[in-house]
């Protein structure tokens, strides 16, 4: 309703943030491409002519028959396809050969430096595979869940110290019940301290991996820094991949530290996309208040969606409003309006019962917040400034 | 928070129930890993020992017939393995890095697909890389996670129609009613989250095998080959074995891979969402087996223990929804971090936040009166709205609320 009279009206407002993703993220990657192109090509251009260089080079030398020696270098394909190359690697299907290749699978990370050739590997690769990448994106999610539920613990902890520590000297009656405080009540951590904290996480992950790759691996730490990367956020090109080699000092350590490091990795990117996801979002929310006040002068106030990249006091201004956003287009019933009367009682109930046993208490915009949200964007509902009241 | 409670007297087990369901998921990937381990090792190894024979053999051959020493040969592939890097093969291939083979990387980079055919060599691109991804990605989850969600509701709008018009059919509605207010007599109806398993399975499946009879012919891969290459991409692991659209030339080389975009794009996205669909039922495997491993260390543990871990007695629509299904008020399951009284376990609710409650309780109730004065489309929210839990595990919160299971309890 709130779009009425802006020109594509029948959109609502959720297929226009998903449209307007769309679009955004095919420019990004037109720039991207451009960008790419202009950096890698010339490198492949001279690679190219170095390469019919040495070919040449070597058929004139050893007087080989062009035809056949590009049937030898198909057949090294075949052979790189299988796992073989000019050093000699470790065994690829061997129980611990195996037990990477199906990590990356999982994980779908996906390097590719084994891939299975035979047709019952193949089939049983896709049965196995969805199974086990639902598995682990379950895990990841309960990782992300569980680090946010962390975080957010650990910073209202800290939170709760600085309160307690400036209301020392006026009120010595209030310190054991923290959660009375007003100014706790809902705080929540903001998406930014978090998304610095993964961040933060995650390149002392990188950086700690890096140096155990570059002196295990002998790459230059940017290659190290570059194949954690890639690594971790599940691309897994397969240009460099770690323990590849038939012998290393300390091997069984190596390969255990690999494991470890990949999996901390992938979890804390993963949790810091989803962090940087909200960001995106609001951005997304933001774009499309602005799209829409500047076709259009609703009578109620322009941002409908109050959730901003600042967070303030709005949320309970207009709150008609944004429950008239959110549950645009879902009908209450007249049940429904009488069921959460008696939410709104038991909830209170809840509460005092609580008072009373002093349990641990998180304020909570319950009512008025989202239930629900975009995918992993739903754990961190509820749980951040920016989720809590509006999406 | 106690989540706790509900294994009180339990005490062998200190774990609350949020860690015991992520400690068990990962025993059980783990030992998922392992037997999927020995598995390809059994199916692979001998292949991988064939080929090698085979390699070594034609490598000897050569080294014979054209009088060359196995060292010069060795250096000379040596070589080759770097221009391999670049992108070169004894067959031509596109350029690597012109736009539109560097829209295909990009491609590969946001979705995190990463099949590895083209990859940055110098010092600027990977680090470019890095930043890039680090954005590109983070969107294109958002990306996923948002077409999830349109589709869970779409799904819903659809089946709920086709509902609908069985019930009205069997003659429980009077004919006139408009079909929005028909779903008075479905509230809280939501699609079973097995029904939209099928039905992502279904479209996952038809979107496979109409991309394989594409890449089939024009790829000159079997037919198997294309499956297997779709199933890769699509759950974008992305090993790089095949990949589509690399030959220097096709016929109708625009049309292909306009339409190798879109299958790419449509798969992904369709696999991803019946991941997580997958992963709700996982998630019910898992408190299934928690409830039963609790049951096993708990002596006390019986049904008036779950109905402890109750906390919180709203299950408004449940009395329905049980007397619909059938279910007893334990078999729900176990309460787990998304039980609605283990959701607002340790929240207090402030006087200001029930008066707030009832403003928008009474919001609701006009925003009702005058949509359905203009007619507007509604789905039905369910009251669940308002009880249901506002979170839930990464993509599951998307179906948190729009789907029967995660309804009321998880």
């Amino acid at each position: 309703t709130l779009l009425k009279g802006f020109v594509w009206s029948p959109m609502n407002e959720d297929n226009a943030r998903f449209c307007l993703l769309a679009a955004l993220i095919f420019l990004y990657m037109l720039c991207g491409a451009a960008i790419f192109s202009a950096l890698e090509h010339p490198f492949e251009l001279r690679a190219r002519s170095l390469w019919k260089e040495q070919l040449e080079n070597f058929t004139r030398r050893y007087r080989v028959n062009l035809g056949a020696l590009h049937t030898l270098l198909r057949q090294y394909e075949e052979a790189n396809g299988a796992g073989i190359r000019v050093g000699t690697l470790r065994p690829r299907w061997d129980f611990s050969g195996a037990f990477y290749f199906v990590g990356t699978v999982v994980s779908t990370i996906g390097f590719g430096m084994t891939t299975p050739a035979t047709i019952a590997g193949k089939i049983f690769l896709i049965f196995y595979g969805l199974i086990g990448c639902a598995a682990t994106i379950l895990f990841f999610n309960l990782f992300l869940e569980r680090i946010i539920t962390m975080l957010a613990y650990i910073m209202r902890w800290c939170h709760e110290r600085r309160l307690k520590c400036g209301a020392l000297g006026a009120m010595s009656s209030r310190e054991e019940s923290p959660g009375e405080e007003d100014s706790l009540e809902g705080w929540k951590p903001s998406v930014y301290y978090v998304m610095l904290i993964l961040g933060v996480a995650s390149v002392v992950i990188a950086c700690s991996a890096s140096t155990l790759y570059s002196s295990m691996e002998d790459w230059s730490y940017l290659d190290s820094l570059y194949f954690c990367f890639v690594a971790f956020s599940t691309i897994g090109f397969g240009d460099l991949v770690s323990s590849q080699r038939e012998h290393y000092e300390s091997q069984g350590a190596y390969r255990l530290g690999n494991c470890l490091f990949i999996l901390m990795g992938v979890c804390c990117i993963y949790s810091l996309f989803n962090v940087i996801s909200i960001v995106i979002k609001q951005t997304l929310n933001w774009i499309l208040g602005k799209l829409v006040c500047s076709g259009h002068r609703p009578l109620r106030s322009c941002p409908r969606n109050a959730v901003q990249p600042v967070p303030s006091q709005r949320p309970t201004a207009g709150a008609a409003a944004e429950v008239g956003r959110r549950l645009s287009e879902e009908m209450i019933s007249v049940n429904e309006f009488t069921v959460s009367n008696k939410v709104s009682l038991a909830l209170l109930q809840k509460q005092l019962s609580e008072t009373a046993h002093q349990g641990p208490r998180q304020s909570y915009g319950h009512q008025n917040g989202f239930s629900g949200g975009v995918g992993a964007l739903a754990i961190m509902n509820n749980r951040l400034q920016e989720t809590s009241v509006d999406r | 928070m106690m989540p706790g409670q509900r294994l009180r007297g339990c005490r062998s087990l200190h774990l609350n129930e949020d860690n015991g369901r992520f400690a068990l998921l990962a025993l059980l990937i783990l030992v998922y890993l392992l037997c999927g381990a020995a598995v390809f090792s059994a199916i692979e190894r001998p292949s991988e020992l064939r080929a090698h024979g085979r390699w070594n053999g034609t490598l000897h051959n050569f080294s014979e017939t054209f009088n060359i020493s196995l060292q010069e040969l060795n250096s000379f592939l040596r070589e080759y393995e770097a221009a391999i890097a670049a992108g070169v093969r004894a067959d031509a291939l596109r350029a690597r890095w012109d736009f539109t083979g560097a829209f295909y990387f990009v491609g590969t980079v946001v979705s995190t697909i990463g099949f590895g055919m083209t990859t940055p060599v110098t010092v600027a691109g990977k680090v470019f890389l890095i930043f890039y991804g680090l954005l590109g990605c983070a969107a294109t989850i958002l990306f996923f996670n948002l077409f999830l969600e349109r589709i869970i509701t779409l799904l819903a709008v659809v089946m709920k129609a086709v509902r609908e018009r069985r019930i009205r059919n069997s003659g429980l509605l009077p004919p006139g009613i408009h079909h929005d207010f028909s779903a008075y007599s479905l509230p809280g109806w939501k699609p079973s989250v097995y029904h939209v398993m099928l039905i992502l399975g279904l479209s996952a499946i038809t979107i496979s095998c109409c991309a394989s009879a594409m890449y089939s012919p024009v790829e000159g891969w079997l037919y198997l080959d294309s499956l297997y290459f779709c199933f890769v991409t699509f759950s974008t692991i992305g090993f790089g074995d095949f990949v589509s659209s690399q030959s220097a030339a096709y016929e109708y080389q625009s049309l292909y891979r306009v339409a190798n975009f879109f299958f790419m794009l449509m798969g992904v996205c369709c696999i991803y969402s019946l991941f997580n669909v997958i992963s709700i039922v996982i998630k019910q495997v898992l408190n299934w087996m928690l409830e039963k491993m609790s049951c096993l260390f708990c002596q006390r543990c019986n049904k008036a223990n779950a109905f402890l871990g109750r906390r919180n007695a709203i299950r408004p629509g449940s009395k329905n929804r049980q007397a619909r299904l059938g279910h007893s008020p334990d078999s729900d399951g176990p309460c787990d971090s998304d039980n609605e009284g283990r959701r607002l376990s340790g929240e207090m609710i402030s006087m200001k936040d029930l008066a707030a409650s009832n403003k928008v309780s009474l919001a609701i109730m006009q925003k009702q009166l005058s949509e359905s004065a203009n007619g507007y489309p509604r789905t039905v929210c369910g009251s669940s709205r308002h009880n249901g839990f506002s979170g839930g595990v990464g993509a599951l919160g998307i179906m948190n609320n729009r789907l029967a299971e995660t309804s009321n309890s998880r």
